[in-house]
């Protein structure tokens, strides 16, 4: 097992730019497309820098998705972790840079034309259009983030779990996160994983 | 009268891109676990910046866009009230003091990273996170106005990205283009 998050220093003293630029091109290519919030490229995240880069691991990655769930604002900034872990702070920065600036250009270019043509027949069809590719995208992401630890009983009931509690409003999201960070505290004293 | 026609008169908005930034790195530090429900809590509850029907029609409008709906809710509202200034403003106020605990909590786990206790309570919580996700695209799915025709196509969508593993892209250019074409055909229908 090796869920383990990489923060070298080794990375400050040689910049690689050629990555750099790699991951500046990679995440302004997932900020466009990541209709529905960032969560929903997990799925193209996921495919470029574990399966075909090999730049971090599959358990990184989760626990990269965990931190941005877990710390406060929004969960975008898990791509920031993932950025560190690669290439330091700069790594970090350009991740970050490259993951909100494209769909920021784009948010306030449509908020003045939105602002100009309020119900035309294109922006209907669109929005009406695009809704159900996000359900499918989001729904995609979280079986991928879900199914991490498939061969982990212990952890993987926590996902029907949360699920169950977040679909009945039962408890906030922050309570349910927190509780199962402690359960999973609990389960890997006792080496149940 | 269209109300985009009077945006900021009716309601007393941010007084500077300043109150922007303060306002919004307030409530993204509030933030635990996602941003949207303290936010329409303080910019609709609170702030009394936008009306709640205001606050949905944005949000609307912030989920079909790419990006995350708080960042792009950020932009649209610093927009209209401060201009570019504005959205910069709320948008940074939303993402840079946030980095702090983010950057903190990767610390401290890099560090404990061996301990069974750490990774355990971090492995878990990344199957919480699974969880709430896989809740909100449920609750999302009823909120479809078609319930048969959108059904089938977030179902392709799965599909093409479970079973098939197509890169994004090429999933949604192939399931994106049926969708749109199945609006577009229901938007002239309804016009004509």
């Amino acid at each position: 097992m090796s869920a383990t998050l990489q923060f070298s220093l080794e990375a400050l003293s040689q910049t690689d730019w050629g990555l750099l630029l790699d991951l500046l091109a990679h995440f302004a290519g997932l900020s466009v497309m990541s209709v529905g919030g960032f969560i929903s490229v997990v799925p193209e995240m996921q495919r470029y820098l574990v399966v075909e880069q090999g730049l971090i691991n599959q358990s990184q990655l989760a626990a990269s998705i965990a931190i941005g769930q877990a710390a406060p604002g929004p969960n975008v900034q898990l791509v920031a972790v993932i950025g560190w872990q690669i290439a330091g702070p700069l790594g970090a920065a350009i991740t970050l840079l490259g993951a909100v600036a494209p769909s920021a250009t784009i948010a306030l270019w449509a908020n003045r034309i939105g602002m100009r043509h309020n119900q035309s027949a294109f922006i209907e069809t669109l929005r009406a259009g695009l809704a159900p590719l996000t359900v499918g995208l989001m729904g995609s992401a979280g079986w991928v983030v879900g199914s991490t630890e498939a061969a982990h009983w212990p952890l993987l009931l926590v996902v029907p779990l949360a699920f169950f509690l977040s679909w009945r409003k039962t408890l906030s999201p922050l309570v349910i996160v927190l509780c199962a960070g402690g359960y999973g505290a609990l389960a890997g004293w006792q080496g149940w994983l | 009268m269209p109300s985009s026609a009077l945006p900021t008169e009716a309601r007393a908005g941010p007084g500077s891109p300043a109150q922007l930034f303060w306002v919004f790195s307030q409530l993204a530090l509030a933030g635990f676990g996602g941003v949207l429900p303290i936010a329409e809590d303080r910019l609709v509850r609170k702030e009394g910046w936008v009306s709640a029907q205001d606050f949905l029609e944005t949000l609307a409008l912030a989920q079909v866009l790419p990006g995350p709906n708080i960042c792009n809710m950020a932009i649209m509202l610093g927009d209209r009230f401060h201009g570019t200034r504005g959205a910069l403003a709320a948008l940074a106020g939303l993402l840079l003091p946030p980095l702090l605990p983010v950057m903190l909590l990767a610390f401290l786990y890099s560090t404990w990273a061996d301990s069974a206790v750490v990774t355990g309570a971090l492995r878990a919580m990344a199957m919480a996170a699974a969880g709430l996700i896989l809740a909100m695209t449920l609750r999302l799915s009823k909120a479809l106005k078609h319930p048969k025709s959108d059904g089938l196509i977030a179902c392709l969508m799965l599909a093409a990205l479970l079973l098939l593993r197509l890169p994004m892209l090429y999933a949604l250019g192939l399931v994106g283009t049926i969708s749109l074409g199945l609006a577009w055909r229901r938007q002239s229908k309804r016009k004509g």
